[in-house]
């Protein structure tokens, strides 16, 4: 089996360093390259084709946050992997809105960071309660344009509630796995919700 | 003049006289006219100055005293069984419904107010009713109706040939017609109505002619003619001192630039809009403004200064969403308890209006006649001690205003500062999240034990620095959210663990707002509490339960070893920590059962069935 190609997108030195170490250490995994700007990784991911990229939220410059959306609104497969200190920040729900497919905390044990790499590749997410909150908040706006399945909302709800994955998985009898997925679901209709939104600000209002 | 029930009309005319520029004076006045119909039992009178006195108290935006002196009016009414006034009362309330943006409710008022004036023989209801209700039905999105209204309105007022009546009416028609999408008829009466409003020099009409005429150019897509427009509403606004006013003339000739493409010009009209909106809380143009602001960015290529921007707008709009939600849960709350009421209502009307045929209208109008002739001569007495009274007044509302404005000013620093700690905050937090995150990375790369631990500590504190901004963040200051993150931090500790835990958190969970403190608090006692379980009680299941009446309820316990022998080696210094935190937010800690020191047990405590082991409870009031 082909190992999952990662990038990563990180300005301070030690922990892109470490990263790259980790991935390439890993079995499965393989390191494709390194960019220590946004500006950088924008010129320089198309060609390099990763699955999955590693980006930091809090770069110089240019923001993670604005890369993700232009390379996302090009249509790239990629998937965005958002490296943050804080959990709970509005910044990490507006990056999962503009694009990326999970955030990883940056005191995750190493261990944890290769999970959440392989679970995103194999299709799940991750979710934290605040975010969860904030997702639900999005969908129930007036101008929402995306609709969320009937287990999509039980899965955000409980979620909200602050249940674990596994607790979820138990009460609605499914796997973890396929809890994540649903996450994953989520904020694919989140992304396209938060298009159709920037599109219709600059052509008009609809007030 | 002597003290006598023809005084109270004299004074509710003077009133009359000073409600647009001294509503102080004014409200003397009309309180004076009340003493004396109390004294007199002159319920007339006490009507009287209740239609009088709740005008200035709907201007001033006291919509509940409003309507409670309003209900009472209608029960006067209703007690002499004076039709005229049940139906003035009626439309009264239905207007402080409309105020407080409860259209079903005032809607309702508005109809039964209409109903009775339909049966008054030869009365019809005046054009600011049918205004009114044409309001009303654009609220609501029902524009046919709304249209039917208006044209109501335009009659009536063309037929009395009431010149103030006509330019409201117009305008109402104008924008009805533009909501249906005849922008060119609308805008053809919107002339007419300011032709009518210079005639009358009456600024408010023209203002509103204008401002809508805006409007209209803008749907028209006609940047120059609407900035125009706007340029010559602008100091009419000023004039009258219409506060939304001018905050939307000034959100209008931002755009105006913005659409023609004068974007340096635009920006600082921008910002000096939004400057307005803010200082008086206009949260719609707020955000208009904002994302016209996001917008100019992007045309001058800043993408993040956009982003910034859009932020800003996304909360503003959050809050409104929320104001609007919270309206029409309770608008759905009313209509049921309305529809209801209104039945029976009807019926009782009937009855009373069977029951009554007083020629109380007839003796009003001659005692109105009367009093015609003796106001002139009250008026010349009356006007010299009014004179010097006012100018007394004149100084007093001087100085208020320049309190109210020294508050405004302050109330802007004291946000500026809020803000700009909230920023400094912010970019400590990000400072030193960057910076443990390297030392955590680089102590991965040590060999040895030393490495493994400091990577550890490194990993607690960027933990507790995430519990810290959890605990910052006023987002997160509801009940709901705080039992979610306990919900979570706690789960995920015993989990980790190897323990089996249950939740027993009753639903639904109530609307509640916490402080910063309170939270963390709670938060942190809860954390210490399961953490000690884990480490000293050798349990295998732990329970933790909420309560939420009369305050939040904890309890935790496990089935591991009792406290008999372990009780200071389980808590030790953590207790007294515990402790005071639960005094710092007025609350208490138990535990059961107890040891030697009598800790008493919580009157209604719960515990689980069979479990052998140690149950904490913590307590708290609601925070105020």
């Amino acid at each position: 089996m082909e190992p999952i190609r990662i990038a990563i997108v990180e300005d301070l030195s030690h922990i892109r360093d470490g990263l790259k170490f980790l991935v390439n250490q890993t079995p499965g995994l393989t390191n494709v390259g390194t960019f220590d700007t946004a500006e950088e990784a924008l010129a320089g991911l198309e060609a390099l084709a990763p699955d999955i990229v590693i980006m930091d939220i809090s770069l110089g410059g240019m923001s993670g946050i604005e890369c993700i959306r232009r390379i996302k609104a090009a249509g790239s497969p990629m998937q965005f992997m958002i490296f943050t200190v804080y959990e709970d920040s509005d910044q990490v729900f507006e990056a999962l809105s503009s694009g990326a497919s999970g955030y990883l905390l940056k005191n995750s044990p190493p261990e944890k960071i290769v999970e959440a790499l392989r679970e995103l590749h194999a299709g799940g997410a991750p979710m934290s309660t605040s975010i969860a909150r904030k997702v639900v908040f999005s969908f129930q706006r007036p101008s929402a344009s995306q609709v969320l399945s009937a287990r999509e909302t039980e899965v955000l709800g409980l979620l909200g509630k602050g249940y674990l994955y596994k607790e979820i998985a138990a009460d609605l009898g499914l796997s973890t796995g396929t809890v994540r997925q649903h996450i994953h679901n989520i904020y694919d209709k989140l992304h396209v919700q938060n298009r159709t939104e920037s599109l219709n600000k600059v052509f008009g209002r609809g007030q | 003049m002597p003290d006598d029930t023809l005084k109270v009309p004299v004074l509710i005319q003077l009133g009359q006289q000073y409600e647009n520029n001294s509503p102080d004076t004014a409200i003397r006045l009309y309180a004076e006219a009340e003493k004396l119909s109390t004294r007199l039992h002159y319920d007339a009178g006490i009507v009287q100055y209740i239609k009088n006195y709740t005008a200035v108290l709907n201007v001033q935006g006291k919509y509940d005293s409003s309507l409670v002196l309003n209900n009472k009016a209608l029960e006067l009414a209703r007690s002499h069984g004076w039709q005229m006034e049940i139906m003035k009362s009626l439309a009264n309330l239905g207007a402080v419904y409309q105020y407080k943006e409860s259209y079903t409710q005032a809607l309702d008022y508005y109809l039964r107010s209409l109903a009775i004036a339909e049966k008054l023989p030869g009365y019809q209801p005046q054009a600011a009713l049918y205004g009114n209700m044409c309001g009303l039905y654009r609220n609501l999105g029902q524009p046919e109706k709304a249209e039917i209204y208006a044209r109501k309105a335009l009659r009536q007022a063309e037929v009395l040939h009431d010149g103030y009546a006509t330019g409201d009416a117009l305008n109402n028609l104008a924008n009805v017609l533009k909501d249906q999408g005849h922008i060119s008829e609308g805008m053809a009466l919107l002339k007419r109505s300011i032709m009518i409003g210079k005639a009358l020099k009456d600024l408010g009409v023209e203002e509103t002619a204008l401002i809508n005429m805006g409007d209209g150019y803008e749907k028209l897509r006609q940047p120059e003619k609407y900035l125009a427009v706007f340029r010559e509403a602008l100091p009419l606004a000023d004039s009258i001192g219409d506060v939304m006013g001018r905050a939307i003339i000034l959100q209008g000739i931002a755009e105006g630039l913005f659409h023609m493409k004068r974007y340096r010009e635009g920006w600082k009209a921008m910002q000096e809009a939004l400057q307005y909106a803010r200082t008086n809380d206009q949260k719609e143009v707020e955000s208009h403004l904002l994302l016209l602001l996001s917008d100019t960015q992007i045309a001058m290529g800043n993408v993040e200064g956009a982003e910034a921007y859009r932020d800003q707008y996304d909360s503003v709009r959050n809050l409104l969403v929320n104001e609007s939600m919270l309206k029409n849960i309770q608008e759905l709350e009313t209509r049921y308890g309305v529809e209801k009421g209104q039945r029976e209502l009807t019926e009782k009307n009937l009855l009373l209006e069977e029951g009554r045929r007083i020629t109380e209208r007839q003796r009003l109008m001659l005692i109105a006649s009367i009093l015609a002739v003796l106001l002139l001569a009250a008026l010349l007495i009356t006007s010299f001690r009014i004179y010097k009274q006012k100018r007394d007044l004149d100084q007093k509302a001087l100085l208020n205003l320049e309190a109210e404005q020294e508050n405004i000013r302050l109330r802007s620093v004291l946000e500026g500062e809020t803000r700009e700690r909230r920023r400094i905050s912010q970019e400590m937090h990000d400072d030193m999240g960057s910076g443990l995150t390297s030392l955590l990375f680089l102590s991965r790369m040590l060999p040895g034990g030393a490495g493994v631990q400091i990577g550890e500590g490194t990993e607690q504190l960027i933990h507790k620095m995430n519990e810290i901004i959890w605990s910052m963040n006023d987002e997160q200051d509801t009940l709901d959210s705080l039992v979610a993150y306990i919900r979570t931090n706690t789960a995920t500790t015993l989990d980790t663990a190897g323990l089996q835990y249950n939740f027993s958190i009753p639903e639904p969970i109530p609307q509640r707002s916490l402080g910063q403190e309170f939270r963390r608090n709670i938060y942190l006692v809860v954390k210490e509490a399961v953490h000690n379980v884990v480490k000293h009680a050798s349990a295998t299941r732990v329970n933790i339960g909420i309560g939420f009446e009369n305050g939040l309820r904890v309890f935790v316990s496990d089935d591991g070893k009792g406290m008999n022998s372990n009780w200071a080696n389980r808590f030790g210094n953590g207790m007294k920590n515990m402790q005071r935190r639960m005094e710092m937010v007025g609350g208490s800690l138990a535990i059961l059962p107890d040891d030697a020191t009598t800790q008493g047990t919580l009157a209604g405590a719960t515990t689980q069935e069979g479990t052998a082991g140690t149950t904490l409870i913590l307590e708290a009031p609601w925070p105020v």
